[in-house]
């Protein structure tokens, strides 16, 4: 009899621990969510000389294109509050720009990584790459609906030039007149320079995350509704579309008159930028969401479970296949004979891959 | 297992909900709130029936008479009032376990509720693997706002004239948690488990409110939401014990003298 009095104890106490507990983990489970994983941003990528400038997570890496050695990061101790997703934007001078996701811009000396300026901005995250324009100013669009008109040398903002709802998180597209800015609220704007008007909008039905392309006199873009779409860049009349097999996340690249986009479907595409007809398609298992390079009579495209794969540009015929741990997310890049694809969550950040067969030259990762 | 079972099926009932609901998140989070509630009140209205159940043991004469003869010998106490309860099929911890089952679903809610409003790009991409083929992709982005709130954000209402910030949602989570945690007659067999059970009262409701203060104003309206209806319940039931709403005391009865 006493025994089980004293079990019921036992089990009674044990059970007001358990409830305890339970709580405790149900607090941290949504608390360690909110904590953020190491994997803040898919990434940015410049590539200037014999250097590459990564931007992912909550540093701004320069690499050495030849051999993956760090020649200088930024800042020496980053925060996890203040994070990169863009490409850093390489001015005329040779210096190094960048906009993080808390709204801050900084200006870097590329030779050091020296801090020339910081705009600490407003909260405006910057997602979409700052472009540098024909006056000499950046321009930064922001998820407050502003185009921001930066001044190079104060880094100060000289001029807001209002979009309405408009946020951007590709990059933008520039000639002589105009600035073509293509926004998650399913729109396609374009600036002028000359005086911040809004000259023309255009409502394609559904977000474009990937921004714009301006190819051969057209403006080429891709849309969450599972399309291809160019447009006239004077009047932002539609020429042509195709459809694709899953949302178009990136902005189609050209090499002459054809042009490739990938998406989330997995495929592949061959496009005239004529007329929009399919000359030819690949079709992979993963979702493809980095913009494919194209590079002479090649062309390389990365998918969200790291496979990296090239491809005969004319043909679509497959040359090599490599995988590596993780996701690739960030558009890719060629330089000095190299693949580089940034990589988030697996065991590098930043991945050099032989283009003549795929196999990894060397790899880097910036601190956690 | 857990998102394809759990956390891919809110979220899309989510995207439904917004969508019938003509794009407010906010209204969506709400009735998808009143829903999960229905869903699981046949465990609620067993733990109040077993409550119930404890409560007419607790004021009844055997139980009352039974303090009065064991008020020095504790465990003896302890032992005819478990012998008691089990007598009359009573369950001293009936009352907690659908609470257990649904914090998976709160857990499932809480990321749910995350990647439905995505925060940062990388969620967006999460999203658009979890959406199912036949949500039309005009929906996104969702419309994130709902009255002066950010849902993919802390909630934090700043006024004219006044300097600094106010948590104004993590206020009413606080006050409605506190309530309709306290409006619950308080089971217990002893004093000491009316403390524990006042201490995981005020836990729970600071920690609910931390959460609030720190994640997506979202899921502050799921909480206020949920306790509001808990509230009511209760109302309606005729069971509120708003004396104990005021007091920090533990609600547990008194040993007889």
């Amino acid at each position: 009899m006493y025994r089980s009095e004293m079990n019921k104890k036992i089990w009674r106490s044990e059970f007001r621990l358990t409830a305890l507990i339970a709580i405790g983990v149900f607090g941290g489970l949504l608390t360690a969510c909110a904590g953020g994983s190491v994997n803040l941003s898919w990434g940015g990528l410049a590539v200037d000389g014999d250097m590459a400038y990564l931007a992912h997570n909550s540093y701004i890496s320069a690499v050495n294109l030849g051999s993956g050695q760090m020649a200088w990061q930024f800042p020496e101790k980053a925060t996890a509050k203040e994070f990169f997703y863009s490409d850093p934007l390489i001015d005329s001078n040779g210096d190094l720009v960048a906009g993080a996701y808390t709204g801050a811009i900084v200006k870097l000396d590329a030779g050091n990584g020296a801090l020339k300026w910081k705009l600490e901005g407003d909260g405006e995250k910057i997602i979409a790459p700052i472009i540098e324009g024909p006056d000499g100013a950046y321009y930064a669009s922001s998820e407050s609906g502003d185009l921001l008109v930066i001044d190079p040398d104060a880094g100060t903002i000289r001029n807001r030039i209002p979009l309405g709802e408009a946020t951007s998180w590709g990059p933008m597209a520039v000639n002589g007149e105009r600035i073509y800015i293509a926004t998650i609220e399913h729109k396609v704007l374009a600036v002028n320079f000359a005086d911040g008007a809004v000259e023309w909008t255009v409502d394609l039905g559904a977000a474009i995350a990937g921004g714009v392309n301006l190819v051969d006199g057209k403006l080429v873009v891709g849309t969450f509704a599972d399309k291809i779409i160019a447009l006239d860049p004077a009047t932002g009349d539609t020429l042509w579309e195709t459809t694709a097999d899953g949302w178009v996340w990136t902005a189609p690249v050209n090499s002459g008159a054809t042009i490739f986009a990938t998406d989330l479907g997995g495929v592949l595409r061959a496009v005239s930028l004529e007329d929009g007809a399919v000359l030819w398609r690949a079709d992979l298992a993963d979702a493809i969401q980095a913009g494919p390079v194209v590079d002479g009579e090649r062309l390389y495209i990365g998918t969200t479970k790291g496979m990296v794969r090239a491809y005969s540009a004319a043909d679509g015929t497959q040359v090599w296949e490599q995988t590596v741990k993780g996701g690739i997310y960030g558009d890719l890049r060629v330089a000095g004979g190299k693949l580089l694809a940034v990589v988030s969550g697996g065991d590098f950040s930043l991945a050099a891959f032989s283009i003549e067969n795929g196999s990894l030259v060397w790899s880097y990762k910036e601190p956690v | 297992m857990w998102d394809t079972f759990i956390i891919n099926p809110m979220i899309n009932a989510l995207l439904f909900l917004y969508q019938v609901l003509g794009g407010s998140f906010g209204l969506a989070i709400i009735v998808f709130t009143v829903a999960i509630r229905l869903a699981t009140y046949p465990l609620t209205a067993s733990s109040q029936k077993s409550m119930r159940k404890m409560q007419e043991l607790q004021s009844s004469k055997e139980w009352l008479d039974m303090q009065k003869k064991y008020a020095k010998d504790k465990e003896k106490l302890q032992a005819e009032q478990m012998k008691l309860l089990q007598s009359a099929g009573a369950n001293p911890i009936g009352g907690c376990l659908p609470t257990v089952i649904q914090l998976p679903v709160l857990i499932g809610l809480y990321q749910a509720i995350g990647n439905v409003i995505p925060s940062t790009p990388m969620q967006l991409f999460s999203l658009s693997q979890r959406m199912y083929d036949f949500f039309p992709t005009v929906l996104i982005p969702l419309q994130k706002h709902f009255l002066w709130l950010d849902l993919a954000q802390p909630e934090h209402l700043v006024l004219p004239g006044i300097p600094f910030a106010i948590p104004v949602l993590a206020g009413l989570v606080l006050i409605t948690s506190w309530v309709s945690q306290r409006i619950i007659p308080v089971v217990t067999t002893d004093t000491s488990g009316g403390q524990t059970g006042l201490i995981m009262n005020v836990f729970m409701v600071f920690l609910i409110t931390q959460i609030s203060l720190t994640l997506a104003s979202g899921l502050s309206l799921y909480f206020i939401t949920t306790n509001l209806l808990t509230i009511v319940q209760y109302m309606l039931m005729g069971k509120v014990n708003w004396k104990q709403v005021y007091t920090f005391s533990s609600g547990a009865p008194k040993p007889a003298k």
